[in-house]
């Protein structure tokens, strides 16, 4: 890796990180508010690390989509290859991705120790994904996948604005739904989904195995479209 | 460093429209070029190519023999200053001070801040808080600091008042003279900036009409004016770019380098030779009538 990638991923990173350091604890604060105050069962069975993945899908979309909006002029701008700018996004949203599930998970590790101490923990569920064991680290491992093709989905749809305008946006935004409504099709996430609500309700699969193997292929498809679409993409003078 | 910027055969094409058609020039280190053209010729067509902003439709720019676009050694070298919107910027000056000094190798920090306090601008402040000229000197302060091997600014002023713009073109001269570098203004301000000029470059309609030092270029402007039917002898089988007729008298503008002799010709006859200013040359050589008939 060159000194350039290097530097423009330490610098992607330390930007995003400080939009964690106010996004983190504001969801932190808002899980124990809803787990106190909305008697559901079905949030009551909620992990910390399953509602900060819930909300870390928009997040990361929104980074996503902010990664060509801002980044890509300032760094082009800079003298920055596309090449690099390309390569350095990928790293640092991968390194975010991490960053962000492994904090919570921490978080969601710590809260286990006042199990049956702390009523409002009492139901709590790690997920409701059928993961075999080490249950943990594919958790982990499978929100971290889903948060970066959401992260990804963003980024290809700005670059689809920027690019080619109206037209070539909304054709991007189509294709991002596809592959977010295939991932949680795979996944069978059991959660509020206005995007998968439009689709009949069936699963792919029942094994995060699989799931796994056909979400790390569906990152392999969306970046080849975003490099495609980065590589001689013409900067506005703006 | 030596460079030599090769375009070549360079055009650019926007769905139906060709903004820049085959242009070929060189541009060497050391020379100021003064980029002068309509609105819609093609100047920031041509200077996004050398930006690396856009990759040409075809032909090509190298430097010192390499492929510009995406090259990771030359497009740190190249300083794009531009009309920036910064109207939801929340970040002071001084991030942007800190974000060029980390990316441009050759970026001066006390320079820049040097700068900072000649042009008056506050380093702490939103940058979408200052008015358009603080907002442009922002722009200009970071492009002279950089001292990139090639640096462009592209109608870079707007908003400045005239002794903040004075105090620009003084800076571009004074540290031209320190750290030589292929510098491109690209203006509408012709009269005002054309005393900063090395080499012209005039673009009309996508082509580069005039890549001259200039110098050359305004020994071949010239007003011919007097009594209509000797002003017509003197420039028959001259190129020229406009005439004026009011009464008995004719002015015409000739362009084309005129020998010592023919101008002596031409004052026997009682006819008034004068040059012209490169603004008026600008304006008769990119009209929309037919251009020049000889």
């Amino acid at each position: 890796m060159s000194k350039l990638v290097q530097k423009v991923t330490t610098d992607l990173y330390s930007i995003q990180m400080k939009w964690v350091a106010w996004y983190l604890p504001i969801v932190y604060i808002l899980y124990l508010v809803v787990l106190v105050f909305v008697l559901e069962p079905e949030i009551q069975a909620m992990s910390l690390l399953t509602f900060t993945f819930q909300t870390a899908t928009i997040f990361m979309l929104v980074c996503g989509i902010l990664s060509s909006f801002v980044f890509l002029p300032i760094y082009v701008k800079h003298g920055v290859t596309r090449k690099t700018y390309f390569q350095a996004t990928i790293l640092s949203s991968l390194a975010l991705v991490i960053t962000i599930m492994t904090i919570t998970a921490l978080v969601t590790w710590v809260f286990t120790l006042f199990d049956g101490s702390i009523g409002i923990f009492n139901n709590v569920q790690l997920s409701l994904l059928s993961t075999a064991d080490p249950k943990w680290f594919l958790t982990i491992l499978s929100y971290c996948i889903v948060i970066f093709i959401y992260f990804l989905a963003g980024w290809l749809i700005s670059l689809g604005f920027y690019r080619y305008g109206a037209a070539g946006g909304f054709g991007c935004i189509a294709a991002a739904l596809v592959f977010i409504s295939v991932t949680d099709l795979f996944y069978n996430f059991k959660t509020p989904k206005p995007i998968v609500g439009i689709f009949p309700q069936v699963t792919l699969t029942s094994q995060i195995g699989i799931a796994i193997a056909f979400s790390l292929l569906i990152i392999a498809v969306v970046i080849a479209f975003v490099h495609k679409i980065t590589k001689d993409i013409a900067i506005k003078v703006e | 460093m030596r460079i030599n910027v090769e375009v070549k055969n360079l055009s650019v094409q926007y769905k139906e429209f060709k903004a820049l058609n085959n242009v070929n020039v060189t541009l060497e280190s050391g020379k100021i070029y003064g980029l002068i053209g309509r609105n819609g010729a093609g100047k920031t067509s041509l200077l996004s190519l050398l930006a690396s902003y856009r990759k040409p439709s075809s032909g090509f720019i190298t430097i010192n023999g390499e492929s510009l676009f995406e090259n990771e050694e030359w497009m740190p070298k190249v300083s794009f200053v531009h009309y920036t919107d910064y109207k939801d910027e929340h970040d002071t000056a001084k991030v942007y001070l800190e974000l060029a000094e980390r990316y441009r190798s050759t970026f001066d920090r006390e320079y820049a801040e040097q700068l900072a306090t000649v042009f008056k601008l506050a380093l702490d402040k939103p940058i979408r808080k200052l008015s358009t000229g603080m907002q442009s000197v922002l722009n200009v302060i970071i492009g002279l600091a950089s001292r990139s091997p090639i640096t462009i600014f592209d109608e870079a002023y707007q908003g400045m008042d005239a002794p903040t713009r004075e105090i620009f073109y003084k800076e571009v001269l004074e540290d031209q003279a320190r750290f030589p570098r292929i510098i491109i203004l690209s203006t509408h301000l012709v009269s005002e900036m054309e005393y900063l000029f090395d080499k012209v470059l005039m673009i009309h309609k996508g082509e580069l009409v005039v890549h001259e030092p200039i110098d050359r270029l305004l020994q071949k402007g010239f007003s011919i004016t007097g009594t209509a039917d000797k002003v017509d002898q003197a420039v028959n089988g001259l190129q020229k770019l406009s005439e004026q007729k009011l009464g008995g008298t004719k002015s015409v503008m000739v362009y084309e380098e005129l020998p010592e002799q023919k101008v002596e010709d031409i004052q026997q006859l009682g006819l008034e030779v004068e040059q012209v200013s490169l603004h008026d040359l600008f304006i008769q050589l990119t009209s929309d009538k037919e251009e020049g008939s000889k």
